[in-house]
Parts: C-alpha cells; structure tokens; sequence
C-alpha cells in the first residue's frame, strides 16, 4: 500500500486508528495493541504481494530466535557468534538474493559473452524485488547486531517483536529504525492529545509534499530523463526536477512515518535535515537519510575502524568501501554503484582538506550552490538507466550534447507553468531553514490550519494524478 | 550479567509543544478525521441512494459473488436464440462480463477466445458450438463444478491473488464518487491559473490548441533508452503475408500525429522529421504499399495555412484533413486496384457539429463546476462534409439520396481503423469521416473494423473473428495513428487470420 493512495488514505488509516484507539480506550494491553498494529502491518504489506508476508515471518522467527541465543543466560561466546553470524548471513542471503541475484547474473553472462561462451550461458530466473527490503533488512539485523554488543536488551515476547519488524509506517521506505530506539516505546508509549495532533500535521504536510511538489518534478524528470538531445536548459531544468523529486519524494513519506508513528504513540528519528542547505558533500551526507548514514556509520564504518584508524589511507579505505556498500544498498545497478564511488570520491577530498570542501572560503551561498551543483551531477547518476546515458547527460549539462529536432518539443511539456510553478515553489521550500519536522514540534492553530489545508489540498490534486510513484520502493 | 538500557525515548524525541487548549486540539483532530472520512462516507451515501452494493465490500465477497454472478450472466448470454445470434457482440460482452468481474482482458480474451470465435454466423452445428462453449466458459451448472469455481475463485478473488488486489483498488479509485465530482473543478482551476491541461493533454505555444501527451510522448522518448515493447514491422509483414495467401493486398496508412504536422505549435524551429518516417521507408523498401500522409499534409499546410487539418483541442484531424487524407488514399488505390469499378455515386453536404475536443473530455475540463460558477468549456463548431449515396431512376432523374454506410457483401476494400476512421464517421455528423470520403472520392462502396487506439492489434484480433468479411475483398487499408507505433493497444501481436 502507498500512504498517497485512496485505500490508504481514505480506507486503511481511517479503520486502524479507529480500531486501535478503540483498544486503547478500552484498557487492552500494550501487548495485544502491538498485534493489532502487526496484523495490520501484514495487511498493509501483503497489500503488494500477499505471499511476501511469509518471508517477513520467516525473517522474523530467524531473528528473535537469534536473539534469544544471543542472550541466553550462560551463552558461550561460540553460541553468540554464531547465532549472530546466521542472523547477519541469512539476512543478507535474503537481500541478495531478492536484490542482486539477476544483476550479478546478468553481468556474469556479459563476462562470459567477453570470453566466447555466447551471450545467455546461465539462464537467469526472473525474482520479484520484495518492496522495502533493503529497508527491512537492515532493520531486523540491527537487532540482533544491538543485542550481541549489549547495546540493547533481548525481546522477551514474540508479539513485541513483530510489531517492531512489521511496523508499517516505516516498513517499506524507512526511516531505518533501530531496536534500541524503540524497544521502550513498544513496552510502554504515551498516546496524548498533543503527541496525535503533532503526528497529523507532519502527516499532511507530508502529503503535501508528495502530491503537490514531488508528483510534479517527477513528471519532469521522467520526461526529460526519457529523452535525447535535449538542449543543455532542459538537462539542467530535468535533473533540476529530480533532484527536488527525490528529496520531497522520500522526506514526505519520511514525514508521513513520522507523522504516523507518532499516533500511534511512536517517536521515531528524523531522516532530513534540510540537505539542500549543505556547504559541503560531508555536511550533505550529515543532512540526507540520516537513518542510512547513521546505520552504516554505527554497523559498518566504527566496525571497520572508523576514524580511530593507524593510517590516513585506512581512513580512505574505510569512507570508500561505506559509500560502495551505500550506493549498492539503493540498487542492483552499476548506476547506483557510481553513484556512492562518486560521493566516495568527494568525501575522500574533503576528508584530505580536514573536511573541508575546496570552495570553503568562498561567501555561504556559494559554498550552498555549488555543493548543490556536485550533488545534482551525482543525481544524473542515480536517475539514468545506465553509465551511457548518465554520461551523455553530463556532456549535455556542460554543453557538450548533441541536441535533436525531437527534443525541441520537451520545452512545451516541462516549462508548462503549472510545473514551472511547483518546481519553483519546490526549490524555495527545500532551502528554508525550518521544515515539517520542526515545524511540528510546536502545535500551533496557523501551523495546524496550514497543514491541513494542504492535506485537503493534496487529496483533491490527488485524483487528478495517474503519475504517482513512490521513489524509494524500489530500494 | 550487566543491565543493559535501552536508548531513552527521550534522547531524541523533539519536545512536543502546543499553545492551543484541550478543545482546540480534540477540533483539529475531528478536522482531521473527517477529511479522511469525506470520501468513503460520500460514497456510501451515493451507493445508498443508488441502490447499489457497496464496492469496498466486494473484496470480502467477491471470491463468491464473481463466478456466480459470471456464471449466471453467460450462461444466459449464450442462450440467446440462435436467430438473434451475433458471435462479435456475444464475444465483447463476454469480454464485458470479465473485466466488470475484475478479470483481465487478456486472460478473458484467453478463456473465451477458443470457446466463442466459432459462434459467428448460423451454421447447422451452431448448438454444438454454443454447448462446446458453454463447457469452455465453465459455466455449466451443477454443485461440482460449482465448488470448483468458489475453490478456484478463493485464490483468484480475495486478498490472496496479487492482481486481484491492483484490480480491486483501481476500480474502487476509478469508480470514486467524490473523485469524479472533484476533479473537474480542480482541473478547471488549474486550467484558468496556469493553462494547464493535466498529465494527458499539453497546452501549444502558440495559438489556443492542445495537443495529446501520448503524441508527443511518441517523439520525445528516444528508441535507444526505451525500445518498443512489441515490433511493429514484423506484424505488418505477417498480416501482408496472410492477405497475400488470400489474393487480398495490403495498403498501410500510418496518420501523424497533430504534433508531428503542427510542431511549430510546440516551439520546434528546426527540420522536423517523424519517428514514423523511416517505418514508411522500411515498409517500401520490403514491398508494403503505403500512403504518406506527412508529405500531403505538409504540402497541403505550405498551400494553405488558414484552414487548420486538425482540431483545436482534439487529437484528430478536420475535415480538410480526412478529405486530403481520403484523396491520397484513394490515388493509391486506383493504382492498386486499376480494373475496379465505380459502382455507385456518393456526393457530400455540408453540415456543422460542435465537438469540445478529446483532450477536454480527457481533462473533463468540459464537465467542470464549482459551486454553481459557470465554468463551461466552449466547444468548437466544425464544418463537416456527410457523404450521400444517391439513388437515381432509369432516367436518371435523383429518387433518393442516403447517408453513406457500410457495404460489407459488395465491397471490394476493407478499412481496418482507429479513432481517426471513428471520427465524423460513427460520431457526429456520421458518414462525413475517413471511410466515407474514400468512397466517395472512388465513387465505391466501402467496408470498415474500426478501434479506437486498437488498430495496432485488437482491429485484426477482430478480422481474426469475422473471417468472413474477407470473403470477396480485394485489398485491405491498414489505418493507424503514428503513437500507436509504441502505444497501440496490446502492442503489435501477431495474429492469425
């Protein structure tokens, strides 16, 4: 299920929170509240492919057992391992399995095409991605990895645990939430007033953000990203869209989760802060899905050696292999794996430069624009289908392309004003210092107002949008 | 072993605020609430008033309700007197039938293709067939077959089956009551405020015109980064081949697209050249006559730019247009078929229609009200030209004069089509589209399969059906819109005849 969709909207929400207030009130235990709220997960995952839940089940049987070896009384330190090493193989078997089999695949057939023994030498099965199970995974592993190091306490109840692998507002897009971040709150959370108000404004403002700001530039993006030789305006007007697309498509539903965990009682962390304000690709990756940064910094980058590292060239080593990993946890495509080598890269410079960009010295607003700049090449890579295209857009953003009779249509379409309107407003919104985040931290009647007015906004403008992806699905 | 703490909540939790009171917030919420419940309560009431049952339920009882109720819809389909039998009309209703029970058309197509295809026409073992059919469609009676059906249908309609869900949503947002009276006014308000017409329809640069997304969809996505999901070339092949096997010639009429004759009105300053154009070339060069319509309607706009070959805010073409369109054709023809005959007289007349356009219609910019406002789209007024066949006397004196129609017994052309055969022809006026003026610029009459957006697939999946009306053709014209290229319906399936 999408949060910007009619079932979701208009027929989910509104029965669970009917239903789980109706528990609430009736004095129902935390416990048996936390299975409402996994059978409803189920529902609202199972809503794509209903036999996807079976392999949340097994995920989630294999963990708490792992778990509970981990932590059992008298466990030897053989029997910890271990159970920690099935919990993290199996995990990843299941990740890469669903995600990189076909890619790994795929590209073993083209090494093998290199090497004359013909062009389809393995015959690759077609596997159905499970949505959000990068997601999922890194999620569920981080219980155990937490419970290993002592970091967090074991789940005594099955339940509990299941609502916290299940948990549907951040089930499927994040953010990441860790077990030691919640494991209080699924025992014991305050449902007030003011906590529910809170979560329906970052909510609708959420909403907000998805329709009537993310749908439009992702028409644009689509559109221009779909072409060739366009003139270099239109490149730097394409992935211009996207770059705004992306943020308010995955910081709404971010939003959305907030907003709905917070209904529910829930607090769960921030995932942006603002990124389009960074001055440098280090303060970028400080301000962008926080949850991801945070998990490879806390599970990978401190287990590597972090910056407590003999040499300067560890330290590179350990930055490299983290944004490798990172673009390869978006996707099975070596356009993703770019992508990371190319914040790597970045971020090794400034790391050289006491992790300071070379234009450090220039006015803020320069130092904001051209970090800007350095993350919207990198967009190109992230967006295009393949390094080709991604290298002709470049050429063509640096007024290198070779532009078509056919392209001379795309103007029409993507400077249409209603677009023209909704990027602009986009591009002004992303640089405000306050955001929904904080603006719903203090509930006020003009912030209330606003938010759902957008929220009535959003749901009218969404009947009339057939375009209506979720970005971030997909990983 | 040593107490482990978990992270506070409160380490990072934001400390919630609020300067509103107690009642303030508990309004706010109800606010809330109520958005969310707007639309399904407006439904319900309007499902009430209708009478009808209510939708979102279905997914509870569908897994029973469907193959009942499809059962029972054609086993009483298919009972129908064999003298008022039709096997097309029995075949689409059939197809009906499916998809209002959230069958897709292509499985549907699948069961009752076979089942139905050999009901056309009244043949002596027609109730054999209809038996034979009946047992295909599974819609015998009996309680075996009848718990066959709710176990099959367990897995086909409830919450189990991935695509019964995506059927089950789509219908429940596209039949949403307070969907389809909002969204006009908000695409009316996003019309008045921005010129915008929606994900469909794209606004020209210069003059009052819209054109099709789809269309210039068409030119804009490049070939090497998206490739056609199905070949087009080697359908046209197969379908020459199969005509040629029954001494029947193919002529192919690729239309352009609005924006491919008008480009200038979308900012294009440079040599314009279609995507379509090296199919034209392709096609000629392995043997397949066509018609190349954007060479006539260039010409024709560099004669005369005043009177537009397409409508303002329709897809298709005017009437200058159909008739340039019918002359080219009918030129090809005559060289194709130089021993036929004219045979009857056509004339035309002419007559005046108010179209709003497709693309309105698309926005549903035309049905658009907010709050009593007049908020009425104008629509345009065209001037048609119906084609007549007159009936003279021996003396020759006129007796008679009637709307052009369709003569499938004594033509010797069939015109398999899209929209652009469908318009003027079967719409208003009628007898004033494509098929009409190519009669009457052969003096001939004509026979005609027309699907809008189908021609690419569904037009001969229809001739595939009605063998028949091949019977006595000498030559088939192949219309079809350029966009279908990439976007027919069903893509470009290989048919067999």
């Amino acid at each position: 299920m999408v949060f910007s969709s009619h079932i979701f909207l208009f027929y989910f929400l509104p029965l669970f929170l009917l239903i789980y207030y109706a528990l609430h009130w009736r004095g129902v235990g935390i416990a048996w509240q936390n299975q409402f709220i996994t059978i409803a997960s189920y529902v609202f995952y199972g809503w794509f492919v209903p036999w996807f839940v079976v392999l949340m089940w097994i995920s989630t049987i294999m963990d708490y057992v792992a778990g509970r070896l981990i932590s059992a009384p008298g466990a030897s330190k053989f029997q910890r391992n271990a159970a920690l090493t099935a919990s993290v193989v199996s995990n990843l078997a299941i990740l890469g399995f669903f995600k990189y089999y076909m890619f790994f695949m795929g590209g073993l057939n083209a090494l093998l095409a290199l090497m004359g023994l013909g062009p389809d030498y393995f015959a690759i099965m077609s596997v159905t991605l499970p949505i959000g199970i990068s997601f999922n995974t890194f999620q569920t592993m981080s219980y155990t990895i937490d419970v290993w190091r002592g970091d967090a306490p074991p789940v005594r109840d099955m339940r509990t645990f299941s609502c916290f692998v299940a948990l549907f507002p951040q089930l499927i897009a994040g953010p990441i939430i860790r077990y030691n971040t919640v494991a209080q709150q699924l025992e014991h959370r305050k449902h007030t007033l003011l906590r529910f108000s809170s979560g329906l404004m970052i909510f609708s403002l959420g909403m907000g953000k998805k329709i009537l700001l993310a749908n439009p530039a992702g028409q644009v993006a689509d559109t221009v990203f779909a072409a060739q030789g366009m003139s270099t305006g239109v490149a730097w007007w394409g992935i211009l869209a996207y770059t705004l697309q992306i943020y308010f498509d995955f910081c709404a539903y971010s939003d959305m989760a907030v907003g709905l965990g917070r209904m529910l009682g829930f607090e769960f962390i921030r995932n942006f802060n603002s990124p389009y304000r960074a001055q440098s690709m280090s303060d970028f990756w400080k301000r962008w899905h926080i949850s991801l940064t945070t998990w490879f910094t806390d599970y990978l980058y401190i287990s590597l050696g972090g910056n407590r590292v003999k040499t300067k060239s560890r330290l590179y080593f350990n930055l490299f292999i983290v944004m490798f990993l990172s673009g390869l946890w978006h996707g099975a495509n070596t356009t993703f794996v770019a992508w990371g080598l190319f914040h790597a890269f970045f971020l090794i410079w400034e790391r050289t430069r006491d992790r300071q960009p070379i234009y450090q010295r220039f006015p803020l607003v320069f130092r904001m624009i051209l970090t800007q700049i350095t993350v919207m090449f990198a967009w190109v890579l992230f967006r295009a289908q393949n390094l080709g295209q991604a290298w002709e857009y470049w050429r063509t953003m640096v007024g290198l392309g070779t532009p078509q009779v056919t392209a001379e249509m795309l103007p029409a379409v993507v400077f249409n004003p209603y677009l023209v309107f909704s990027i602009l407003l986009a591009a002004l919104i992303s640089q405000l210092p306050w955001q929904a985040h904080t603006m719903s931290e203090k509930v006020t009647l003009p912030r209330m107002v606003f938010a759902l007015s957008m929220l009535a906004l959003a749901m009218v403008a969404m009947f009339t949008q057939a375009f209506n992806p979720f970005l971030y699905f997909q990983f | 072993m040593t107490k482990i703490t978990p992270k506070r909540h409160s380490d990072e939790a934001p400390q919630l605020r609020t300067s509103l009171s107690r009642k303030a917030l508990v309004l706010l919420v109800a606010i809330f609430l109520l958005l969310l419940w707007v639309p399904p309560l407006y439904q319900a009431l309007a499902e009430f008033k209708e009478s009808r049952s209510v939708q979102i339920a279905h997914i509870f009882t569908d897994f029973w309700r469907t193959p009942q109720q499809r059962a029972a819809e054609l086993r009483e389909l298919l009972s129908a007197p064999a003298g008022e039998y039709d096997g097309e009309l029995v075949w689409l209703k059939a197809l009906h039938i499916n998809r209002h029970h959230l069958l897709d058309s292509t499985s549907a197509e699948g069961e009752y293709w076979l089942s139905l295809r050999g009901l056309s026409g009244s043949d002596a073992d027609f109730e054999q067939r209809r038996s034979q059919a009946l047992e295909h469609a599974s819609v015998r009676s009996g309680r075996r077959a009848s718990l066959y059906r709710v176990g099959e249908a367990f897995f086909k309609y409830t919450i189990f089956s991935s695509s019964y869900l995506r059927q089950w949503e789509s219908v429940t947002e596209e039949s949403s009551k307070f969907a389809l009276a909002t969204r006009p006014a908000m695409q009316w308000w996003r019309y008045q405020l921005f010129r915008d017409l929606g994900e469909k329809g794209v606004t020209a640069t210069q003059g009052d015109w819209s054109f099709y997304r789809t269309g210039i969809d068409w030119t804009i996505i490049d070939p090497s980064l998206e490739p056609l999901p199905s070949l087009p070339l080697p359908s046209i092949w197969e379908f020459q081949h199969q005509l040629a096997q029954r001494d029947i010639q193919l002529l192919v009429v690729i239309v352009p697209n609005k924006s491919s004759v008008y480009p200038d009105y979308l900012s294009v300053t440079g040599e314009f050249r279609s995507r379509a154009l090296p199919y034209l070339d392709t096609l000629r060069a392995q043997g397949v006559a066509v018609v190349d319509l954007f060479a006539e309607f260039a010409q024709a706009r560099a004669q005369n730019d005043t009177v537009p070959l397409y409508l303002a805010h329709d897809t298709h073409w005017e009437t200058r247009g159909v008739k340039i369109a019918a002359q080219a054709v009918a030129q090809q023809v005559r060289q194709m078929l130089p021993q036929s005959q004219s045979t009857e007289e056509y004339v035309e007349r002419s007559c005046k229609v108010e179209r709003h356009g497709d693309i309105i219609a698309m926005t549903q910019l035309e049905q658009a009200s907010f709050m009593g406002w007049g908020l009425e789209f104008a629509p345009q007024v065209v001037e048609c030209a119906q084609v007549y066949n007159l009936r003279r006397d021996s003396s020759g004196a006129v007796v008679d004069s009637i709307l052009y129609k369709d003569n499938h017994r004594s033509s010797e052309i069939l015109l398999l089509g899209d929209s652009f055969s469908r318009i003027f022809q079967s719409d208003a006026p009628r007898s004033a589209g494509l098929v009409a003026h190519i009669a009457k610029e052969l003096q001939m009459p004509m026979a005609s399969i027309v699907s809008d957006g189908g021609a690419s697939t569904l037009v001969r999946q229809t001739l595939a059906r009605r063998s028949g009306v091949l019977k006595g053709k000498k030559l088939v014209i192949w219309e079809f819109v350029e966009r279908d290229l990439r976007f027919g319906a069903e893509g470009w399936l290989k048919v067999d005849l």
